[in-house]
């Protein structure tokens, strides 16, 4: 954040104020202490202005050291150090610039006498300033957050059916329900086995709003049912493999994340080889991160039609919105096996 | 009546037992060959030399109609697939049929019916199976590989590894890393249907891989010569100088 008070004009506003003030510092010597107006202005401005010059460099003070909770001490004591420090540096200056301009006695007695109160009001400025600095760190924050959360609702919202269309692909739906037609005449048990598990596996994955957290197992639970439909279709070419650690089961991730990766193993390994392709699930946690990796196996030789990676830019897209994080997902390829991983923090 | 043979290929053994299980009502059909994939499906085609066959378009290595465009003499083609994006309409006009996936066994009947017809007018057959590769390449989207034929052997050729193209009359031969090959296709169709920006129409007959440039000069007054990393030259157009200065920015 730059300086808020030399941004966008706002010095024209700060230097006002401080006429102002200044104003009612040289009235209050006039009609109280019975100075003439020039000396009392004069005085008045040697003391503001040199309070002027020093609130614009309190912001550093600001800026730099953070609200954390664990440093509120550090806080206190960074704040106590500076106000004490520049005050009495002002003081001193005005002072010393004072008694040079106007050497008469009883202004000298004055201000020796001044002295406490002119302290407190500096200690006045400083808490005045500070706070108003913390005051406009702390708008920024909240307008921050609100663009940000603004847009993910707009994402959400206008991607809500692009992404359940990216998720589930109709092909998928159709494919398997020409293989549900045709187990009816070969098996059908079997068919109402299919029609059972698609069923299931719809209703989860329309049911579902675009921002809502599910756990791991949840979600894993609705990608076996995927997967098992596939299995229908394909039969022996299709192997599954999970991996996953009991304690990460009821972390949460977005949900239907994880759906486009297994489309992509599906259609890359699958789609494009006669071979048994193996497609491994595997997830681990450690200090507030859920690890999710898919790979699969591919026919190094096919020479697949290129995808566009909109699945994997969408899922990026969303790790970046709902988290702020812009490295959650890795890709690591070898000549025959392709892996996603994502890294997904854990809230609290 | 001698009986009409027929192939299925689809990668889904449960996708072939369907269209197997209705094919029993039809005591005239006999099915030589289940195939799972394109390669398979074209090689059965050329030995078996069936009159109709089933196809799926999405399968592993080529593709149904990528297969297709590789036979000479292709028989009655009946598409059964899930797939509707590729302009069903024109389909409907030119293939025999076209199923989408699931489908009844009413509508596969029907689908059956009108190829038993087609192979009873053989003659008309090769011409309207021609169109039918024909009105795929006239509406398909963006090329991102070529599918050609050498005596038995069939190559994929990745569009990084084609070098340029040059117009042969009827056909297209295509400079690649693996050989030279022929097609039979327009440049137009290419110009379409190849990503922009990675080949650029340099001349009325050729077309040049932007990667594979190696350096262009000036021959005579208003005539460029182009040379490519592999040595060879190709003469630029005027107008194929325009476009090339559009994409490489000079």
């Amino acid at each position: 954040m730059d300086h808020p008070f030399i941004k966008n004009k706002n010095i024209i506003l700060y230097t006002l104020l401080w006429v102002l003030v200044w104003a009612v510092f040289t009235s209050a010597l006039y009609f109280f202490y019975d100075f003439n107006f020039e000396q009392a202005s004069v005085d008045s401005l040697v003391y503001n202005l040199l309070f002027y010059g020093a609130g614009l460099a309190y912001w550093f003070n600001v800026r730099y050291s953070s609200l954390e909770k664990s440093q509120f001490f550090n806080l206190v004591v960074s704040h106590l150090a500076a106000a004490a420090l520049s005050v009495a540096l002002i003081i001193l200056l005005s002072q010393t610039i004072l008694k040079n301009i106007y050497s008469d006695q009883a202004y000298v007695a004055f201000l020796n006498e001044s002295l406490p109160w002119r302290a407190g009001l500096g200690v006045l400025y400083y808490i005045i300033i500070v706070l108003i600095y913390y005051q406009l760190i702390y708008f920024d924050y909240l307008k921050e957050r609100s663009t940000r959360q603004a847009q993910l609702e707009s994402m959400l919202k206008s991607s809500e059916l692009e992404m359940l269309k990216s998720q589930i692909n109709p092909h998928f739906i159709f494919n398997s329900l020409n293989s549900v037609s045709s187990l009816t005449i070969i098996s059908p048990e079997k068919a109402r086995e299919m029609i059972v598990k698609l069923s299931d596996f719809l209703r989860y994955s329309l049911g579902k709003q675009s921002d809502q957290m599910n756990s791991l197992k949840e979600e894993v639970k609705n990608i076996l049912l995927y997967l098992d439909i596939e299995k229908v279709r394909f039969g022996e070419r299709l192997n599954i493999v999970v991996e996953m650690d009991e304690k990460c089961e009821s972390l949460f991730l977005p949900n239907l994340i994880l759906q486009p990766l297994f489309e992509n193993a599906i259609k890359h390994g699958i789609y494009e080889s006669l071979e048994k392709i193996t497609i491994k699930l595997s997830a681990s946690c450690e200090s507030n991160v859920l690890k999710v990796s898919i790979s699969n196996e591919y026919d190094p030789n096919a020479i697949g039609k290129k995808g566009k990676g909109i699945g994997l830019h969408n899922i990026k897209e969303r790790l970046r919105l709902i988290y702020g994080i812009t490295n959650g997902v890795f890709i690591h390829k070898t000549d025959r096996i392709f892996t996603v991983r994502l890294e997904i923090p854990q809230k609290g | 009546m001698s009986s009409i043979k027929t192939i299925i290929i689809d990668d889904e053994s449960l996708a072939r037992e369907l269209i197997k299980a209705y094919l029993a009502k039809f005591e005239e059909i006999e099915v030589l060959k289940e195939c799972e994939d394109g390669f398979q499906g074209l090689k059965a085609i050329q030995e078996l030399k069936p009159d109709m066959i089933f196809l799926d378009v999405q399968m592993p290595k080529i593709t149904g109609f990528e297969m297709l465009e590789l036979l000479d003499e292709p028989p009655v083609v009946i598409f059964s697939t899930a797939f509707d994006q590729y302009a069903i309409k024109a389909f409907e006009l030119n293939a025999t049929d076209y199923l989408l996936k699931p489908y009844s066994e009413e509508r596969f009947t029907e689908a059956v019916n009108k190829a038993i017809r087609k192979i009873g007018q053989s003659s008309q057959l090769k011409e309207e199976t021609q169109q039918l590769t024909a009105t795929r390449r006239e509406q398909e989207e963006e090329i991102d590989r070529l599918v050609v034929k050498t005596g038995n052997k069939i190559q994929i050729l990745p569009l990084d590894s084609i070098h340029h193209f040059e117009a042969q009359d009827d056909y297209v031969a295509i400079h690649a890393e693996a050989g030279k090959f022929l097609k039979l296709m327009r440049m137009k169709h290419l110009e379409d249907g190849l990503p922009d920006g990675e080949f650029i129409r340099i001349h009325r007959s050729h077309m040049v891989n932007v990667k594979m440039i190696e350096k262009l000069e000036l021959y005579e007054k208003d005539s460029y010569l182009l040379t490519l990393k592999n040595g060879k030259q190709l003469p630029v157009s005027r107008s194929g100088h325009g476009k090339l200065k559009e994409v490489l920015k000079y």
